[in-house]
């Protein structure tokens, strides 16, 4: 006779010890156990189902790696009987689903502190589980989209969070393909800020649109959702010297005439412009100054009289 | 359900070896014990391994509140059926003055006794103590070990200040730390 003794999902953990199923035999070393899990085992054991058993995690972790499934057992009915109180952190005692549960409904502008309590918690918010259990409580639809093709991955389930809580803010979308605007407008904003080599601008367009496309946009949907990214990028960029850098190399970046949809968008275009004579303006120097409103006065037909005069 | 069976009693032992005798419908608001009891598993103790007795008094409370609501509001027209503001009033009630550490030994019973009403109630509380609070005060309220080197928590805090920092509340936190 032998039972199966285990974590089910649903009692779950994380780091793969949910699920986790632990045979006991019906030996003599084991029966003390099963007299133990007897009320457990007996409703359970015709289903054959896994049988619910209160454990921590470093021990369901430990019992996981080591198999040692009966030692692992053993100790977590000692404990159980023994004095809880002797554990001063009781925090300790929680199971990891039902901190996440806690997590996710702090508001996320604390998650950066609460993840520094301790190691245990940071690891959560490092893990998997966290970011997926947080998608699927807010967004509950995108929660099932499946991977895509294209350039652009989806990555992990932190960078999917990401990506839709930036969608939702930035774009305010509710529809379809908000997370792929997500991961397009993270993507564009990293190869902007952090690249060490200023990118090629048109690559970089090149890249979105296709992306768009691979996802099934048609060819003029794909350039209106490109430039909404642009924008959205260009004017969420941090006002330093950097972004007056990048913005005046994108501006005097010789043009390449590409067919259509990979042409370059007018309203970008001007954004660029207008944010660097506007909110740049002090960084220039005279012939900056002057090399860009030429570019401007080249590319656009009518330019405002807060463009001109240095 | 006929009268005989709804007096029926269970008993309930705590991991300090109390033993608690409630009614069966009141054990039955617990999801694991319902669970038990349609296997007829009742005529022995259900040994509550992971709770203590004066957490699982509280668990029982809450249960044959459970239970006084969904006999009153079966009938129609009831004065004693409570309106969603009520419940919720109720909840707070509940909860109040529930300190933290009872609070951690409420949730591991109820995540284990699987009720649903409670944990939400729980986690619920949790939230509001530790929302708005710095990493050491929720360290102080828990009794929580820093187990961290100010280098390594500077590190953690870099790695999660992401995407958010965009947030208006996110950034009048920070500056007035």
């Amino acid at each position: 006779m032998s039972f199966v003794c285990g974590i089910s999902p649903a009692w779950g953990h994380c780091g793969g010890a949910a699920g986790t199923t632990w045979s006991l035999a019906d030996s003599d070393t084991d029966r003390a156990l099963v007299q133990f899990f007897l009320p457990y085992i007996r409703f359970r054991r015709r289903k054959m189902e896994s049988i619910p058993v209160c454990v921590h995690r470093p021990q369901a972790q430990a019992a996981a790696a080591s198999n040692l499934s009966l030692v692992f057992l053993r100790s977590s009915v000692m404990e159980e009987d023994g004095d809880l109180d002797s554990s001063d952190d009781k925090f300790g005692n929680l199971p990891d689903h039902l901190l996440i549960e806690i997590f996710i409904k702090v508001p996320i502008s604390e998650w950066c502190q609460i993840s520094c309590v301790k190691k245990q918690w940071a690891a959560l918010f490092r893990g998997e589980c966290l970011w997926e259990t947080a998608i699927s409580r807010t967004w509950p639809l995108p929660a099932q989209r499946k991977k895509w093709p294209g350039p652009i991955p989806r990555g992990s389930s932190r960078r999917r969070y990401e990506a839709l809580y930036v969608s939702k803010r930035v774009f305010r979308l509710e529809w379809e393909v908000d997370e792929l605007m997500g991961h397009i407008y993270l993507f564009l904003k990293h190869q902007l800020e952090h690249s060490t080599m200023p990118p090629s601008i048109g690559i970089l367009r090149g890249t979105i649109i296709d992306q768009f496309i691979a996802c099934g946009e048609s060819s003029d949907r794909a350039y209106e959702l490109s430039a909404l990214v642009w924008l959205a990028v260009i004017n969420n960029l941090e006002e330093n010297e950097r972004t007056y850098l990048l913005l005046k190399h994108i501006a005097l970046e010789g043009d390449v005439f590409l067919p259509y949809p990979y042409s370059r968008s007018y309203k970008v275009d001007w954004r660029i412009f207008e944010k660097l004579f506007t909110d740049f303006r002090d960084c220039f120097s005279q012939a900056d100054f002057f090399d860009v409103l030429a570019c401007a006065k080249y590319k656009f037909q009518g330019i405002p009289s807060t463009w001109l005069g240095y | 359900m006929s009268e005989s069976t709804e007096k029926k009693m269970v008993r309930l032992r705590s991991s300090d070896g109390e033993v608690f005798e409630v009614e069966e419908s009141v054990a039955k608001v617990a999801k694991t014990l319902q669970d038990m009891l349609e296997e007829d598993c009742a005529d022995a103790v259900i040994p509550i391994t992971c709770v203590r007795a004066p957490i699982l008094t509280k668990v029982i409370d809450y249960c044959k509140d459970q239970v006084m609501i969904s006999s009153s509001s079966s009938t129609t027209n009831n004065p004693n059926e409570r309106t969603e503001q009520e419940r919720k009033a109720w909840g707070q009630k509940f909860m109040e003055g529930v300190d933290s550490s009872t609070l951690c030994e409420l949730l591991v019973a109820s995540n284990f006794l699987n009720i649903e009403g409670l944990l939400n109630l729980g986690v619920d509380k949790m939230v509001s103590m530790i929302q708005g609070k710095y990493p050491q005060e929720i360290r102080d309220m828990f009794n929580v070990v820093n187990d961290f080197t100010p280098e390594e928590e500077e590190e953690i805090r870099n790695q999660n200040a992401w995407a958010f920092e965009r947030d208006p509340y996110y950034k009048k936190r920070s500056s007035s730390k």
